[in-house]
């Protein structure tokens, strides 16, 4: 597929500015970008378009933006990336994840949006999720069946096309719940520590772990965020330690050594936290 | 295995622990979300350490951001891993992998210089050993006319040896070796004639074995080596009669042979044996008539030494029968060759006399 800026008469049109010039030289990647995301060629195509489109309008000024501090291929990727979660909020709706899959987050919310709302089997997300994020495989194929046995009607009410929203970030879910969600989620806040406690001990301590849980949650621990960056992608995404101190970067080394020291630190705060016994007695 | 099952629990324990600390810690929220340049920046690594910790702090608590940030981390290294200049790069960031071509380069250096000093002794020793006792013997050719025919006589002789030499050269390739020591020999004539005489007495003993190598080798490939090097050589005036004291030299100038039988044979006339081994090496190519002209000149010499250096008589009759054979004007120069030869080896001959 290519895209080809013609007139009526199908010429190449002569007002081709450089910015175009630019992004037909990474039509490519786009392309290939699109393909990656949606798997489907025809809805790969549309939402390639949909980028095209996106770049273009007034006149450029997504790429008119650009200072040169990156590399062009690497901002026209960051640009491409953006419009196509766009392009699939406008296509498949954008239906908020239940608290217990907002908390986990990362592949967990990957995983919902690609069964829950875009309707991808459980092989094709975990695919998906694991050519966007390499590494996570194992983890996303665990997760994509707790989410199915988790939610049953996932994937059943495929939400209604919502209106293009350019703005692409989202503020924190919690701080924009309006009075009903949050109703909502005191609800769900009920059995959040339950499925929690069921995800993270494999169901080993099924009569205790939501109150452990919770009280393990209350314990007011802390993290950096570097620190938490590091433990969401070594033990929540499944990413592996050297390359996620790469990601941060670390040398293989350092991200040991800070994962080990991290690792430590947390057991002595849920310990100075009085919950010694309850530690021991979940991990 | 107990071992394996106390890791994979160790492991298990941690990542509850992680997705504990994880669920527990509610992160506050951290500004806008970076633009895309800010984020291709940090994907690039070409943000400064205050950037990064901002973006970071923004990534742990976005998870659009966190998703995007993943998403474009791969893409770069999918970009960079395709080009050759970063898998260079990437090489050379590896630990083992200066180490390990450190090695493998010390190892080459190793092996060629060990080629290098074995080639190079090899072939000193080579010269050494070969190119003196070959000049030496082109040397006993032309002497046999003292002062004024030791060049020209050279020359008749040397010409039908090297055509026969065109012939043999295939069939015998350690003549070629010995005829490229010659010819480096040859190259450094005029130095080589000035040490020769320095070195003769400390190289006695080395001409002596080379000498037996050279009188043990098939005649064809000695006459070959000759004859090439007599050819390199004719410009240089090696042997001339002016080495010699006049005195000496119907019996030095035989040069190697005669120092052979001076020293290890011993008991025999030397002068017979060095004019025995002319015959000798003479006859292994088609012969000219100067040659025996040359020869007959040193029998009778011989002969008329015979006050000074006593013959048997049995010698005596040899060398005469001999004279008699080279003025037979009647046979060819080939037949009179063979007679001469039948004479000289008869044992050799299979003739049994």
């Amino acid at each position: 597929m290519k895209k080809e800026r013609t007139d009526a008469s199908g010429n190449e049109s002569p007002r081709m500015n450089s910015w175009e010039k630019q992004v037909i030289v990474h039509w490519e990647m786009i392309n290939r970008m699109a393909n990656r995301r949606f798997q489907q060629a025809t809805l790969a195509e549309e939402a390639a378009l949909f980028v095209m489109d996106g770049l273009a309008q007034d006149d450029w000024r997504r790429l008119q933006a650009y200072t040169g501090r990156s590399t062009l291929a690497t901002y026209i990727g960051a640009l491409t990336l953006r419009l196509l979660e766009d392009f699939a909020r406008s296509r498949f709706g954008r239906v908020k994840a239940p608290l217990w899959i907002r908390r986990l987050g990362g592949i967990w919310t990957m995983l919902f949006r690609l069964l829950c709302l875009e309707r991808f089997s459980p092989d094709e997300a975990v695919a998906l999720v694991a050519d966007r994020q390499p590494g996570t495989a194992g983890a996303a194929e665990e997760a994509a069946y707790r989410i199915l046995g988790e939610i049953p009607s996932c994937g059943r009410h495929q939400s209604e096309s919502t209106e293009f929203c350019e703005e692409t970030t989202l503020p924190p879910a919690e701080d924009t719940c309006s009075i009903q969600e949050q109703q909502v989620e005191q609800e769900e806040r009920s059995q959040l520590f339950t499925l929690l406690g069921r995800i993270i001990f494999d169901g080993a301590h099924d009569d205790s772990n939501p109150r452990l849980v919770e009280r393990l949650m209350g314990a007011g621990i802390r993290l950096a965020p570097q620190e938490r960056l590091l433990l969401q992608l070594c033990y929540r995404d499944g990413v592996a330690v050297t390359e996620a101190g790469r990601m941060l970067g670390l040398n293989r080394h350092q991200v040991h050594g800070r994962l080990r020291r991290l690792l430590e630190r947390l057991r002595q705060d849920f310990a100075s936290a009085g919950m010694e016994e309850e530690l021991r007695l979940l991990l | 295995m107990a071992e394996i099952i106390n890791l994979d629990a160790k492991k298990e324990a941690n990542r509850r622990l992680a997705l504990l600390a994880l669920t527990g810690d509610r992160p506050g929220f951290h500004g806008t979300c970076p633009d895309a340049e800010r984020l291709a920046c940090l994907v690039e690594g070409r943000l400064n350490p205050e950037e990064v910790e901002t973006c970071q702090a923004h990534l742990a608590d976005c998870e659009p951001c966190y998703a995007l940030w993943r998403q474009l981390d791969r893409d770069w290294q999918l970009r960079t891993a395709a080009k050759p200049r970063g898998r260079i790069l990437q090489l050379l960031h590896r630990p083992g992998f200066l180490t390990a071509t450190g090695s493998l380069l010390a190892l080459a250096a190793s092996i060629t210089l060990f080629f290098t000093l074995t080639t190079q002794v090899d072939r000193t020793a080579l010269v050494h050993f070969s190119t003196q006792p070959l000049r030496e013997q082109v040397q006993t050719i032309p002497s046999s006319k003292p002062e004024t025919s030791a060049t020209p006589s050279s020359k008749p002789l040397a010409a039908p040896i090297a055509e026969s030499v065109e012939g043999t050269e295939k069939k015998a390739p350690p003549a070629r070796a010995h005829r490229d020591r010659s010819r480096e020999g040859g190259n450094a004539a005029p130095a080589m004639k000035s040490k020769r005489s320095a070195n003769r007495d400390s190289a006695a003993k080395q001409s002596t074995l080379q000498t037996m190598r050279f009188l043990s080798q098939p005649q064809n490939e000695i006459a070959a080596a000759d004859a090439l090097t007599e050819k390199k050589e004719q410009s240089v005036p090696l042997f001339g009669a002016k080495d010699f004291p006049p005195s000496h030299q119907p019996h030095k100038a035989i040069g190697m042979t005669s120092r052979r039988s001076e020293e290890h044979v011993g008991s025999g006339p030397p002068a017979l044996l060095d004019w025995q081994g002319n015959i000798r090496l003479a006859c292994q190519g088609p012969a000219a008539p100067d040659f025996f002209t040359d020869l007959t000149v040193q029998g009778k010499q011989l002969i008329a030494q015979e006050a000074t250096s006593p013959l048997t008589q049995k010698e005596l009759q040899q060398i005469k029968a001999m004279l008699t054979i080279m003025d037979d004007q009647r046979q060819t120069a080939e037949h009179r060759c063979q007679a001469l030869l039948k004479l000289l080896n008869p044992a050799e001959r299979g003739d049994g006399k």
